[in-house]
């Protein structure tokens, strides 16, 4: 539960190529890692806290994410691996947001995995579904520049294995 | 060996800067490995234990030695295949006798077989190296991808996404996945969550299942078992049923979801008296019985239904499934959906309220489809209101005593298809729900003793967003009092009702001095088969609801041939509500308009609503489908002011259905 001192406060993150941000508290705790790192730190404003797992540019990226969203309310936790309940639909800002070459969008994810920012993760791995969906295999490979390392008896094993799903 | 390695890595510095180097390396390397290959046959294709290869070499070296030496026929290729052994050997030749004798000893059989073999380990060792430098190649080259950067748990993540939506899953999509690269496929059978949907509806779903069952390792199921009510073997769809539950229930512990839906209720049956272990992950329950006219022996229900150990369970939809009613099934649900019971197994409005009260926090009921309650169904209801209906409804009539009702507090959709008016009257008379966002009610006859109930409900206000009828009549007085009090309904929908009046559309357009628009933030509007409904009341409705900006007023420009000498164009809104001040000033019953208090015409109403400087939102949306009063060129008029307006398609002359231009 947050207070209304937390919420004035400021937080210093130090990205792996050692570079300093210094975000409001209410931003910096949409990171569920960066918001339990706090709470071991404790009031120590003084402590910046180390992400070698992101870059700067990349937590420029994610930062304004949590900028943007820093009034969303939390995720409900029992909706959170339920597939029933899950779209592929992505907000008209989170879209254009998320509108950035492939190597940033994998970084986006992987830094919003490392971080645990749950509903960036979800912007970010729908973005890339929505980018798979409707293509070929081929396709898919061009896409994300991917070797098709199978031998053509392989293919074959793995079509006769899947052969139910075309026939739904 | 050094200067090829050296080589190797060459090729691999270049391929790490060139993304799609990985072919060519391929082929530099085959070309490498066929130029060797070429220099050792057909010679060094041998195999030193083979007597018939040893002869054949002999003889062979003998018709080398016509014109050189026999070593001098492996000398050439020896000169692009190095061996040390064989380079130490040549240094020591000398033009002696000796030396003659050396090199003659060299070329004996058992040293050339030596030094074939030695050739041969040299070349398997190499060949392993380069296959250990191709894949340490490919992984750099695959590393170069962005996505290829992403651990398996993440994009096995993505994979979920975009195969499994709510309730459907792209099988398409996961057998496109798994034939990208060996990866992708491997990363997809590890996800045991893509596995999960298990569909049995035909024989060759059997199969399917147990592959699914298997590859999904522990993480929770959700089974559907369904079969077309116009199968036609009634007895294949038992076996199959039996067969799949034969399959499905060694895993029951971790069912999720379990849906079943068959022609009869000796298929459900069949399926459901073998659940019975505990399923304490289960959630969701649905039963669906499509002949549900067939009164037969399977009228008792397989209970207790996984031994009544559903901890789980929060959504239950039965249609036609005689369940006895047992609490064991209906406590504590967030959805409840009942539909097609008739005659005898039609529930009493007792029983429907005791469910109620044993699930305070339902979120969404849905009744469909059951023979109405004929009186002394329902004890609280004879209370209340088994009375004749009275001509002016005392407090107590309408008004239980607050011990009496059931509350509802979280309960947000409802709808009611033809569940009977009078065991609805009962049930509205003894519910409160303070937090309804949507409500449906359909073919329930007069309709107007649940709205007062529902106008009970809205002392406060009431969050309803979305209101439907279909098929009911009702006292538009008393509707147009009841929508006064949803001050936030975005949606109104009028299927097939009747009796809409041009006094109801203008009590829309306009609201009293003293009080609010009546629906102020009303955007869509649906008269689907309301062939009553006026169109210069239609008319002056959304004319009331645009903004007073005039640049803003036109959603979309009339079209040429709409403009040209069209008389409905070329009335402003301001003129056209000056004409509709004489046409309607005494058709308006003066009994409505004092009760809603919507002012005496269009016009006045008009200019009143601008001054009152409370803004309606815009019509997004009118459904005028089977609105046959209302012709094309209304359409057209109203699509300049309306951004969706829906309606028939146009017929030809030959009464054809032509394309409709939306």
């Amino acid at each position: 539960m947050s207070t209304t001192e937390d919420k004035t406060r400021k937080v210093k993150l130090v990205t792996s190529d050692n570079e300093e941000f210094e975000v409001d508290w209410e931003v910096a705790t949409r990171s569920v890692l960066i918001k339990h790192m706090l709470e071991d730190i404790g009031e120590s404003e003084e402590q910046a806290i180390p992400l070698p797992n992101v870059t700067a540019n990349v937590l420029k990226k994610v930062l304004e994410w949590c900028e943007h969203h820093r009034k969303d309310p939390e995720p409900a936790p029992e909706s959170s691996d339920d597939n029933r309940k899950r779209t592929l639909e992505i907000g008209d800002w989170d879209a254009k947001f998320i509108q950035v070459d492939q190597e940033m969008l994998f970084e986006i994810i992987l830094a919003a995995n490392y971080l645990d920012i749950k509903a960036l993760l979800d912007v970010g791995c729908k973005t890339v579904a929505n980018m798979i969906k409707g293509k070929q295999p081929e396709e898919i490979r061009k896409m994300f520049n991917i070797v098709n390392d199978f031998t053509p008896e392989e293919e074959a094993q793995i079509k006769k294995e899947n052969e139910w799903a075309e026939d739904r | 060996m050094p200067s090829l390695f050296s080589k190797a890595s060459q090729h691999s510095v270049h391929l790490q800067s060139s993304k799609s180097a990985l072919p060519s390396l391929n082929t530099s390397f085959s070309r490498a490995s066929s130029s060797s290959t070429v220099t050792r046959s057909p010679t060094l294709k041998r195999s030193p234990t083979s007597p018939v290869r040893a002869s054949y070499l002999s003889n062979s070296s003998r018709s080398h030695s016509g014109s050189s030496t026999a070593y001098d026929g492996y000398r050439h290729s020896d000169q692009t295949v190095h061996s040390p052994k064989a380079h130490s050997q040549s240094s020591r030749r000398s033009p002696t006798h000796s030396g003659d004798r050396q090199k003659w000893n060299a070329n004996t059989i058992p040293h050339l077989r030596e030094a074939l073999d030695t050739l041969e380990s040299q070349m398997a060792t190499l060949a392993f190296e380069r296959k250990m430098l191709e894949r340490k190649l490919e992984k750099a080259v695959r590393l170069q991808s962005p996505v290829q950067r992403l651990p398996g748990e993440l994009l096995g993540y993505i994979f979920l996404v975009g195969a499994l939506q709510q309730d459907s899953q792209d099988t398409i999509l996961l057998s496109t996945l798994m034939l990208v690269c060996k990866d992708w496929a491997e990363v997809a059978k590890k996800t045991p969550a893509l596995w999960s949907r298990i569909v049995i509806e035909n024989s060759a779903s059997l199969a399917k299942a147990r592959f699914k069952l298997d590859r999904s390792k522990g993480v929770p199921v959700d089974i559907t078992i369904q079969f077309s009510p116009h199968f036609e073997h009634t007895r294949t769809i038992t076996e199959l049923v039996v067969h799949a539950m034969d399959i499905l229930r060694p895993a029951i512990w971790r069912w999720r979801t379990f849906r079943i839906a068959v022609p009869s209720r000796a298929h459900a049956h069949a399926a459901l008296t073998q659940c019975k272990e505990p399923a304490p992950l289960l959630e969701e329950l649905s039963v669906q019985i499509h002949h549900f006219m067939q009164e037969d022996r399977f009228s008792k229900p397989p209970l207790p239904l996984f031994q009544g150990h559903l901890p789980s369970l929060r959504t239950c939809s039965f249609t036609s499934f005689n369940f006895g009613w047992d609490m064991a099934l209906v406590s504590r649900l967030r959805v409840l959906k009942l539909g097609g019971y008739w005659n005898g197994f039609a529930p009493s409005a007792d029983i429907i309220m005791n469910i109620l009260r044993a699930c305070p926090a339902l979120e969404e009921l849905a009744l469909r489809n059951m023979t109405d309650v004929d009186g002394g169904g329902c004890s609280e209801f004879s209370q209340f209101d088994r009375r004749e209906e009275p001509t002016s409804y005392s407090h107590s009539t309408y008004f239980p005593k607050a011990t009496d009702m059931v509350h509802m507090p979280r309960l947000r959709r409802a709808s009611f298809y033809n569940a009977g008016a009078e065991r609805m009257h009962a049930i509205f008379s003894q519910l409160s729900f303070p937090a309804l966002e949507r409500v449906e009610f359909a073919y329930m006859d007069n309709l107007s003793p649940i709205l007062k109930h529902l106008k009970r409900q809205v002392f406060t206000s009431l969050p309803l967003t979305h209101f439907r009828i279909e098929s009911c009549y009702f006292n538009e007085l008393k509707f147009m009092q009841l929508l006064a009090r949803f001050p936030l309904l975005k949606t109104l929908e009028l299927i097939d009702v009747e009796d809409i009046s041009s006094n109801f559309l203008n009590g829309l357009s306009a609201h009293p001095p003293t009080q609010d628009w009546i629906c102020p933030r009303l955007e869509t509007l649906s008269f689907d088969g309301c062939s009553t409904v006026n169109w210069d009341a239609l008319r002056g409705l959304v004319e009331s609801r645009l903004p007073a900006n005039s640049s803003s007023r036109m959603v979309k420009p009339p079209n040429k041939d709409f403009v040209r000498g069209n008389t409905l164009l070329s009335s402003s809104a301001s003129s056209y509500a000056a004409q509709q001040q004489n046409r309607h000033s005494s058709s308006v019953s003066s009994s409505f308009s004092s009760s809603v208090s919507t002012g005496g015409s269009t016009g006045t109403k008009y200019a009143t609503n601008r001054a009152s400087g409370t803004v309606p939102k815009r019509l997004k949306t009118l459904d005028l489908t089977r609105c046959h009063q209302i012709s094309q060129e209304m359409i057209q008029w109203l699509r300049m002011y309306v951004s969706e307006v829906r309606c028939d398609s146009v017929k030809t002359y030959w009464g054809e259905y032509g394309f409709s231009s939306s």
